[in-house]
C-alpha cells in the first residue's frame, strides 16, 4: 500500500468520526425518524391503498426532498468550512494531505451524514409502520418498497444536492452563503413544485406543459416524474407496483448524476490547497514616528445631551456593522428575490387559462405580508438578535467598548433600536420591490395600505425581537439562545406547536390572526383581534425589554446569579422609573391578556381541536338514541333579524312552522342549537320541554299529543350573535362596519340527531372509543331503502323576513322586496316569497352600488363596489344570458329577482349560489383584467353564468341525498356553461374550456385518495365538475343541445319540488328516452363505467398521387381501460369512434379555431385495442396528423396521438 | 488613589485566579509583573468592571467600583491584553465612536485628540484603513490610542508592547511616562524590564496572590548579596539543580548559566550577581513557589 493510499483510509475515518460523533447530528438523526415515523403515520390515508405499499412509501420518501437543502447545507459547514471557521487552513494545507484526499474525504463525510440522517427517517418510516393499527405486511413488498425509491430518487439527489453545496461552501468559506442557497433551493423547489401542479403542494398551478416537461428532466428528487408515472395507477396497481424506470426517469435520473459529477469536476479542477490571494496595497506612506506631539486629555461631558450623541453613535454602529454585512446582503437579496417572485406570481395569475388580475397593491400586499415577512422574517430576526447580542463578544471588543462610561441602558437601546430597524428594513426593501414590480405591471402603489405594512407586518416582528433579546441576556450561549429563538419563531409562525400541546394562539408568542387584505374591507376582518394580541405582545415585549436591561451581560464572567443579585441590588436602591414601567409592564400583560382570552376563549367560545373532537364523540355516545327517530321538518319561516354591524353583532327572532312530513307520529322533538349562538326564548307548541343539556345545547321536548303526519306545530325562539374575528374567519358568517353576512344554515335549530357530529374517520373513531361507521350504500341500495323516494329529505319553506341594519346600509334576504321603511337610526327590509325555496337563507347588510338589469321578468341586481361598475355590466350580461336560456330551454325561474353581491376575498368563496342570491368573490369576479381577453379564458362570464344555473341546478332541481347527488347540481351547471358559452363564443371557444377541464381531470385522479367512481354515482370535485365538464361536452357533440337542453327540461318537469327528488338514474333515463338505443353504450361508457383511453397513431405515411393528392396511411390503436359499476376492470372493451384529423400547421393554436385552411380534413375512425389502419384521401399534404383534438375522450396519454409528417 | 481589598476571584471549573489581593496605587506608574497565569490579566479585567470578584473590594477615589462601576468607567483607559475589532470600521471611525461613548461629546475637541493620538502612535497615515485589517503592531497602537482617549485617572495596560518594535515601544514608554503625570498607570507585563524602566512602585504576581509589592529599589535590597551565578555546562545543569536553589538558567554567549540563591557563596565556582531586577523578580518567585510546595 502506498503512502498516499495508507493515508487515507484514517482520514476518511478520522472525517467520518468528526461527522457522526458531532451533537447535531445526533439530534438530526433523532429528529429524522420521529419525523419518518410522524410522516408515516400522518399521511392521508387513502381507501385500499396500503400504507406499506410501493406508492404509498415513495410517495412519502419524495416528500423528504423539500427538507435536503437545509440538511445538506448543515453539515456543509463543518465538512467545507472548518478550517477557516477556526484558523486552520495554515496548518491543515501545509500537511501532507493531497487535494484529492482533501476533496474525497471531505465529501465522503458529508455525503455520509446525510445518508446517515436519511436512513434514520427511513427508520422511523419503518417504525411508524409498525406502530400503526394496519394488517399483515408483506415484507417483500415493502422493503423493496424503501429500497428501490430511496436508491432511486434519494441516494442521487442526495449525490447532486451534497456536490453542490460542498462546492459552494468550499469556494464562499461563508456559512450564511450555504444557508442562503439552501434556502433558495427550498423555495426554487417548492415554488417549481407548485407551478408544475404537483400533488406534494397544497395548491398546484398548472403554469405551462413545457415547464412541466422540464421540470421533469432536472427535478432532483425526481418527484414530478414519479407522480406523472403513478398519476393513473389503481389501488391494485399502488399497492404491488413499483416505480419504473421510464424513459423520463431515465433522462431525469441521468441529468441528476451528470450534473452531480460535474460540479464535482469543476471542484477538483477550480480547488487549490492555498490560501486565497488577498491584494495588497504597497503603502506609499512611512510608517516611521516622525510625531512630536505631547499627550494631552481632554474635557469629557456627561450631560443629557453628550448621552444622546453617544447612544446615537451606539445605534448607528449597531445598524451598521449589522447590514454591512455579507449575511444581511444575502438575507435581503434572498428576501427581495422572494417577494419579487410571489408578487410576478400574485400580477401574472389569477386563475387558469391566462387570467390576471388588476395590479392593485391589495393583491401585491396579500402576496407577501401575512406568510413571507413574517415567517422569514422571525428566522432573520432570530439569527441578526444573536449577531447583534453577541458580535462584542465575538469580535472580542468588549474590552474596549465595555469599559467605556456609556451605561448599559444605552447599550441596550441601541441594540434594541438596532432589532426595531431590521424589520423596517425587511419591509421597506419588500415594499419597494413589490411597488416597483406593481408599476412594472401598470398599478399604481397606494401609499397608506403599503405603510400599514410595518404595523401589521413589523409589529409582531419587533415583540419576537424583544423576547430574543431577553434569551440572549439569560443563556450562556450564542448558539442556545439562536435555538431557543428558532424554535419559538418557528412555534409562533406555524401550526408546529399542535403536536406538542401548544395550539392557542395566546400561548405562541408573537402569534396574531392572518391579516389578509380586501379591497372591500381592508383589514377590518381581523385587526381588532390583532390590535388585541399585540396589546398583549406588545406589554410582555416591554417586559422582556426591562428584564433584558436588567440581567443585559456587560463584561466577561459574569454568571447569571451575580446579573439578577445586580439587578435585585439597583432595584433596592431605588430605580423608580425602572420599577414602575416594569410594574406597568405586568399589569399591562394581565390585563390585555385577561382581555384577550375573554375574546377567544368566552365570546369566541374557544375550544381546541381534541377538545373539539371529544365533545363529537360524547355528543354522539349520548344522543346516537334519538337518530332515525321521526322528527318535523321547517316549512315555514318568519324571521326578524337586525345587524348592528358597528358592534358586528347581530339580533334574530324567528317563528318556525314545524310540519311532520313523515309518515309516522311524532311524540317528541329534539332540537339542537349552535354552540356559538346564544339562544333565548325557545318555546314549542304544544309540547312541554323535558329536558336542557347545556353542554349540547339540546332542548328535548314532549309534545302534549302527537304530531300526526301532515299536522303542524309553532316554535318560537331568539338567538345573538357577536363575532370578534379573534378566533378563525369563518366562510358562512362575517359580521363588520362595512359588511355583514349570516348564513343561517349552520347556525340555526336542527332537529333530532345531528348526524354531521359524527367523527367520520375510522382512525379518529377508534381514538375516541367510536365503532366505526357502517358503510355508507351505494345509490342502488339506497334507492331500495327509500322505496325510490327521497322527498323526506326535503327542507324547503316559505319565507317572511324583516331585516334591519344602520342607516345607509343595505339589508338583502332572500324573495321578493315588499316593504321598506326607516324607524330611529335603523332601515328596515322586508323580504317575502310566497313560493317554497330550499331553506338556506341568507342575509346581508352593507353599502355597496346597485346595478340593475331585467330580462324576462327577473329583475337581476348586482351589488359591488362603485369602482367595479363595469364588471358589475359584464356580470348582469351572464346572468342575463344564462337565466334567459335556462327560461327557455330548462323550466320557468320561480322567482321574480335575482342577486349577485360582491363578497370580500377573505371569506374565500370562489362563486357560491344560495336561493335567489350568487356570492362572487372581490378578486375573481371584480378584480380581474380584462383587456388580455383575446389570450384569456372568459372565467369572469363562464362563474357567473355557472353560479346562475344553480338556481335550476340546486334550487329549483333539488336532488335526491344520496350518491350523485352533486352531479346533479354541479355536473350539470356545467352542461349549462357548455351550452351558454357555445351560445355566447362558440363551439370552438368551448374547447379550450373542455381541454382544461380534461387536464385537471387527470391530475384530480393522480392525486385522488379513492378508487374512481363512475360520474353517476361520484362525489369528488375534479369528477363532478372536470370530468362532468368532459361528458356533458361530448353528450352535447354526441346528441345536440337541443337533446341535452329536453332531457334537463324533463327532469326537472318530472321532479321539480314537490316531486320526488331526482337521482342521476332518473337523468341517465331521461336521457335514454331521448335517443336511439344503440347510443346506449355510449352513455353508460361515459356515465355509469370509468373509461380511460388511450388513442395512439402507430404508424403513419403520406404518399403524393399522380393527381396531385396525397394518400395518407394512417395507423392507429386504443389501449383503452374501462371499469364497469362496480369498479371492476372490463376484458371487453366496446369500440369507441374518434376523429382523426389532418392539420397543415401545428393544431395546437387550432383545434379551439372554427375549422380554416389549415383543418385539411376529419375522419371518425373506430379504435380497438388492436391496431387499426385507415386510407384517406386528401388535397394537400398535411403537416400534423392527430387523434382526437377536439377532447371527445378521455385519453391518459396525450403526447403519442399527434405526429408530425416527414 | 486606587486601593484593591481581599480580592479573590474563582472561576466557575474552580480555577482560583486571584486570592486576597490587596493594593494601593496612587497616580503615577504601577508595575504589576509575573508569569503567565499569574493573575495578572484577571486582575486588569476586574479592576477595569468587566469581570466581578468572587469577593473583596475595590475602591477608586473613595468610591466603590464594584456596586457602582459606572463611577470609574468615565475616568478609565484600558488597553487588554488582547483585543479584537469591528470588521470594516476604520480607525478614525471607531475612535470616533469610542470618543463619544467616552463623553468626548464636542466633537472638535474629539477631533483634535483623535488627530493628537493618531500622530502620537503614528497611525495618522492608517486611520482610514479599518482596524481589522492592521498588522498587530498597529493594532497594538490603535488599542494605546483607544486607551488614551478621553481624560483617563486610571489607564490600565495590560502587555501593551506586546507586538511593538523597540522604536515604538521607547515611543509608548514616554508616552505613559508623561500620562502617569496625572494618573494611575497599572503596567501589566511579564516584561521585567519595562517595569524596570518606567515604575516607581510595582507588585509581583504569582498563582493568583501578589507575592510582593514595593519600589524596584526595595525589591533589589532584598536579595543583595544572596544572588549567585555560574557557567555550567548543559550536563551539569540537572546536578547544580539538586544541590543548588536555582532560580534561573539563561544563555550568555552561548554558554548556559545558571542563577542562584544563597545567602553564602555556594561553591568555589560561583560569582556573585548584581542585583538586577530580573534577578530579583525571579527569586521571589522562586520562594513564592516554594512557599506552595512547602504548605
Amino acid at each position: 500500500m502506498s503512502t498516499r493510499q495508507s493515508i487515507l483510509w484514517p482520514l476518511i475515518g478520522h472525517e467520518l468520526k468528526l461527522q457522526l460523533s458531532q451533537p447535531s447530528f445526533a439530534i438530526f438523526f433523532v429528529l429524522a425518524a420521529l419525523l419518518g415515523s410522524f410522516i408515516m403515520q400522518n399521511q392521508p390515508i387513502s381507501v385500499g391503498v396500503e400504507v406499506w405499499g410501493p406508492y404509498y412509501i415513495a410517495s412519502s420518501i419524495v416528500k423528504l426532498g423539500f427538507g435536503l437543502p437545509c440538511l445538506i447545507a448543515f453539515f456543509t459547514i463543518k465538512a467545507s468550512m472548518r478550517d477557516f471557521q477556526h484558523n486552520m487552513v495554515e496548518l491543515t494545507f501545509c500537511t501532507s494531505i493531497t487535494k484529492s484526499h482533501f476533496l474525497a474525504t471531505r465529501w465522503l463525510g458529508l455525503f455520509s451524514a446525510t445518508c446517515s440522517i436519511f436512513f434514520a427517517f427511513i427508520g422511523g418510516m419503518i417504525t411508524g409502520l409498525h406502530m400503526m393499527d394496519i394488517g399483515a405486511i408483506d415484507y417483500s413488498i415493502m422493503l423493496t418498497a424503501f429500497v428501490w425509491p430511496s436508491v432511486l430518487l434519494v441516494l442521487p439527489a442526495l449525490f447532486l444536492g451534497v456536490s453542490l453545496f460542498f462546492a459552494v461552501g468550499l469556494f464562499s468559506r461563508t456559512p450564511m452563503v450555504v444557508y442562503i442557497t439552501a434556502g433558495f433551493c427550498f423555495i426554487g423547489y417548492q415554488t417549481l413544485l407548485m407551478l408544475t401542479g404537483s400533488p406534494i403542494m397544497a395548491q398546484p398551478i398548472l403554469l405551462s406543459e413545457t415547464l412541466n416537461e422540464a421540470f421533469r428532466l432536472i427535478d432532483p428528487v425526481g418527484a414530478s416524474a414519479f407522480f406523472e408515472q403513478v398519476k393513473h395507477w389503481t389501488v391494485e396497481q399502488r399497492n404491488s407496483q413499483h416505480i419504473m424506470l421510464d424513459a423520463t426517469l431515465i433522462a431525469n435520473r441521468t441529468f441528476v448524476l451528470v450534473a452531480g459529477l460535474a460540479i464535482l469536476g469543476i471542484t477538483y479542477f477550480r480547488f487549490s490547497l492555498t490560501l486565497p490571494n488577498k491584494r495588497l496595497k504597497p503603502s506609499s506612506k512611512s510608517n516611521v514616528l516622525v510625531s512630536h506631539t505631547t499627550y494631552e486629555n481632554r474635557q469629557v461631558h456627561f450631560g443629557t445631551s453628550d448621552k444622546l450623541k453617544s447612544l446615537l453613535s451606539l445605534c448607528k454602529q449597531e445598524y451598521l456593522l449589522t447590514i454591512k454585512t455579507k449575511s444581511f446582503a444575502l438575507v435581503c437579496a434572498f428576501l427581495a428575490v422572494v417577494v419579487g417572485s410571489e408578487v410576478v406570481a400574485g400580477l401574472s395569475y389569477l386563475e387558469t387559462m391566462g387570467v390576471t388580475p388588476l395590479p392593485t397593491t391589495s393583491v401585491v400586499v396579500n402576496r407577501y405580508m401575512h406568510d413571507v415577512i413574517p415567517n422569514f422574517g422571525s428566522l432573520f430576526i432570530a439569527f441578526f438578535v444573536a449577531q447583534i447580542m453577541w458580535r462584542d463578544q465575538e469580535y472580542n471588543v468588549s474590552g474596549l467598548i465595555e469599559t467605556t462610561p456609556a451605561t448599559n441602558s444605552q447599550f441596550f437601546i441601541a441594540k434594541w433600536l438596532t432589532l426595531l430597524a431590521i424589520p423596517v428594513t425587511f419591509i421597506a426593501l419588500s415594499i419597494t420591490v413589490a411597488s416597483a414590480l406593481q408599476i412594472l405591471f401598470g398599478g399604481a402603489p397606494d401609499l397608506i395600505l403599503n405603510l400599514s405594512i410595518f404595523y401589521y407586518a413589523g409589529a409582531p416582528l419587533v415583540c419576537l425581537a424583544s423576547l430574543f433579546l431577553l434569551i440572549h441576556s439569560l443563556v450562556k450561549s450564542k448558539v442556545l439562545g439562536m435555538i431557543l429563538s428558532f424554535v419559538i419563531a418557528i412555534l409562533a409562525q406555524s401550526n408546529l406547536g399542535y403536536y406538542i400541546g401548544i395550539e392557542h394562539g395566546m400561548l405562541r408568542f408573537s402569534h396574531t390572526p392572518i391579516l389578509i387584505h380586501s379591497q372591500m374591507l381592508g383589514f377590518d376582518a381581523s385587526s381588532q383581534a390583532f390590535n388585541d394580541y399585540m396589546m398583549l405582545w406588545s406589554s410582555l415585549s416591554l417586559l422582556f425589554i426591562l428584564l433584558g436591561f436588567s440581567l443585559y451581560r456587560r463584561g466577561l464572567d459574569i454568571s447569571l446569579l451575580q446579573r439578577i443579585k445586580v439587578a435585585l441590588a439597583n432595584n433596592r436602591r431605588g430605580v423608580s422609573g425602572f420599577a414602575l414601567a416594569g410594574a406597568l409592564s405586568v399589569v399591562a400583560s394581565i390585563g390585555s391578556a385577561s382581555y384577550l382570552y375573554y375574546q377567544i376563549n368566552i365570546v369566541g367560545q374557544y375550544k381546541s381541536q381534541s377538545a373539539m373532537l371529544q365533545w363529537r364523540a360524547d355528543y354522539e355516545r349520548k344522543y346516537i338514541k334519538y337518530q332515525g327517530l321521526a322528527q318535523p321538518t321547517v316549512t315555514d319561516v318568519k324571521n326578524e333579524l337586525a345587524f348592528f354591524p358597528d358592534e358586528r353583532r347581530l339580533a334574530l327572532s324567528s317563528t318556525y312552522k314545524l310540519t311532520n312530513r313523515t309518515k309516522k307520529p311524532i311524540n317528541q322533538v329534539l332540537i339542537s342549537t349552535n354552540q356559538l349562538l346564544e339562544y333565548s326564548n325557545v318555546d314549542l307548541s304544544n309540547a312541554t320541554l323535558e329536558s336542557f343539556d347545556s353542554h349540547f345545547k339540546q332542548y328535548l321536548w314532549q309534545l302534549n299529543s302527537p304530531l300526526l303526519p301532515g299536522q303542524s306545530l309553532t316554535l318560537k325562539f331568539n338567538a345573538k350573535y357577536q363575532q370578534n374575528g379573534h378566533n378563525n374567519i369563518l366562510q358562512d358568517n362575517f359580521l363588520s362596519s362595512n359588511f355583514s353576512y349570516f348564513r343561517e344554515v349552520r347556525y340555526l335549530p336542527f332537529f333530532g340527531f345531528v348526524k354531521h357530529y359524527l367523527l367520520k374517520s375510522d382512525h379518529l373513531r377508534k381514538e375516541y372509543g367510536l365503532a366505526p361507521l357502517p358503510d355508507s350504500l351505494t345509490l342502488e341500495q339506497d334507492i331500495a331503502h327509500h322505496q325510490g323516494d327521497f322527498s323526506d329529505d326535503y327542507k324547503w319553506v316559505t319565507a317572511d323576513i324583516i331585516v334591519s341594519t344602520v342607516k345607509g346600509q343595505t339589508a338583502i334576504a332572500p324573495g321578493e322586496l315588499v316593504k321598506q321603511w326607516s324607524e330611529g337610526n335603523r332601515d328596515y327590509f322586508q323580504y317575502k316569497n310566497a313560493n317554497p325555496m330550499r331553506h338556506a337563507l341568507a342575509y346581508f347588510s352593507f353599502d355597496l352600488k346597485k346595478s340593475a338589469a331585467k330580462v324576462d321578468g327577473i329583475e337581476l341586481e348586482v351589488y359591488h363596489q362603485k369602482e367595479v361598475s363595469e364588471l358589475a355590466q359584464e356580470h348582469l350580461s351572464a346572468m342575463r344570458d344564462t337565466v334567459h336560456y335556462a327560461n327557455k330551454h330548462f323550466s320557468p325561474y320561480n322567482a321574480k329577482q335575482l342577486r349577485l353581491i360582491q363578497m370580500p376575498n377573505i371569506l374565500g368563496y370562489s362563486g357560491y349560489a344560495l336561493p335567489q342570491i350568487m356570492l362572487l368573490d372581490e378578486r375573481l369576479g371584480f378584480g380581474v383584467k380584462r383587456d388580455n381577453l383575446d389570450s384569456s379564458f372568459d372565467h369572469l362570464y363562464r362563474r357567473t353564468l355557472h353560479e346562475t344555473a344553480h338556481q335550476w341546478w340546486g334550487h329549483t332541481l333539488d336532488s335526491a341525498l344520496t350518491e350523485g347527488s352533486s352531479v346533479l347540481v354541479e355536473s350539470l351547471a356545467k352542461l349549462t356553461e357548455v351550452l351558454v358559452l357555445e351560445q355566447k363564443y362558440s363551439k370552438e371557444y368551448v374547447l379550450t374550456l373542455v381541454q382544461y377541464e380534461h387536464d385537471r381531470y387527470f391530475n384530480g385522479r393522480g392525486t385522488s385518495r379513492v378508487q374512481e367512481k363512475p360520474l353517476y354515482r361520484a362525489d369528488e370535485k375534479h369528477l363532478l365538475y372536470s370530468k362532468g365538464a368532459v361528458t356533458m361536452h361530448a353528450l352535447v357533440n354526441k346528441f345536440g343541445a337541443n337533446t341535452m337542453a329536453e332531457t334537463v327540461s324533463g327532469l326537472l318537469a318530472a321532479h321539480h319540488y314537490p316531486k320526488a327528488p331526482a337521482t342521476t338514474l332518473d337523468f341517465i333515463s331521461q336521457l335514454k328516452k331521448r335517443v336511439d338505443s344503440n347510443d346506449y353504450p355510449f352513455i353508460d361508457s361515459w356515465l355509469k363505467q370509468v373509461t380511460l383511453d388511450d388513442w395512439q397513431i402507430t404508424k403513419q405515411s403520406i404518399v403524393e398521387t399522380s393527381d396531385g393528392s396525397y394518400l395518407a396511411n394512417i395507423c392507429y390503436r386504443n389501449q383503452a381501460i374501462k371499469f364497469n359499476e362496480q369498479g371492476e376492470k372490463l376484458s371487453a372493451i366496446p369500440m369507441d369512434s374518434v376523429q382523426l384529423v389532418f392539420f397543415s400547421q401545428h393544431p395546437q393554436h387550432l383545434f379551439n379555431k372554427p375549422n380554416n385552411s389549415h383543418t385539411l380534413a376529419s375522419v371518425s375512425v373506430l379504435g380497438k385495442q388492436q391496431e387499426q389502419c385507415v386510407e384517406h384521401q386528401l388535397a394537400a399534404r398535411p403537416t400534423h396528423i392527430a387523434l382526437d383534438p377536439y377532447y371527445l375522450t378521455l385519453d391518459r396519454n396525450r403526447e403519442d396521438n399527434l405526429v408530425i409528417v416527414n | 488613589m486606587l486601593i484593591i481589598k481581599k480580592l479573590s476571584k474563582t472561576y466557575g471549573n474552580g480555577v482560583q485566579a486571584l486570592n486576597n489581593i490587596n493594593l494601593t496605587i496612587e497616580p503615577g506608574m504601577f508595575g504589576l509583573l509575573g508569569p503567565n497565569g499569574a493573575g495578572k490579566s484577571t486582575l486588569m479585567r476586574t479592576i477595569a468592571t468587566l469581570q466581578m470578584p468572587s469577593s473583596g473590594a475595590i475602591e477608586f477615589n473613595g468610591k466603590n467600583v464594584l456596586s457602582n462601576p459606572q463611577s470609574l468607567r468615565p475616568a478609565l483607559g484600558y488597553l487588554p491584553q488582547e483585543f479584537g475589532v469591528y470588521p470594516n470600521v476604520s480607525a478614525l471611525d471607531l475612535l470616533n465612536h469610542l470618543g463619544l461613548l467616552k463623553g468626548l461629546s464636542d466633537s472638535k475637541a474629539r477631533k483634535a485628540q483623535i488627530d493628537m493620538l493618531l500622530d502620537l502612535t503614528n497611525l495618522s497615515a492608517h486611520s482610514k484603513k479599518a482596524v481589522s485589517t492592521y498588522s498587530g503592531g498597529m493594532k497594538q497602537r490603535f488599542g494605546i490610542a483607544q486607551a488614551l482617549l478621553g481624560a483617563p485617572k486610571l489607564l490600565i495596560v495590560d502587555e501593551p508592547t506586546a507586538g511593538l518594535d523597540p522604536q515604538e515601544r521607547n515611543r509608548f514608554h514616554n508616552l505613559l511616562n508623561d500620562v502617569s503625570e496625572n494618573t494611575a498607570v497599572i503596567l501589566s507585563t511579564h516584561i521585567v524590564e519595562d517595569v524596570s524602566n518606567l515604575c516607581p512602585q510595582m507588585a509581583i504576581m504569582n498563582n493568583g496572590q501578589v507575592i510582593k509589592q514595593g519600589s524596584p529599589s526595595e525589591l533589589l535590597n532584598e536579595f543583595n548579596g544572596k544572588l549567585w551565578r555560574k557557567e555550567v555546562a548543559k550536563s551539569e545543569i540537572s546536578d547544580h539543580r539538586q544541590k543548588f536553589e536555582v532560580i534561573s538558567q539563561r544563555l550568555v554567549n552561548g554558554i548556559s548559566e545558571i542563577h542562584v540563591l544563597s545567602e553564602q557563596l555556594p561553591d568555589s565556582g560561583f560569582l556573585p550577581l548584581t542585583p538586577e531586577l530580573e534577578a530579583t523578580y525571579f527569586a521571589n518567585l522562586h520562594l513564592a513557589s516554594n512557599q506552595t510546595i512547602g504548605a
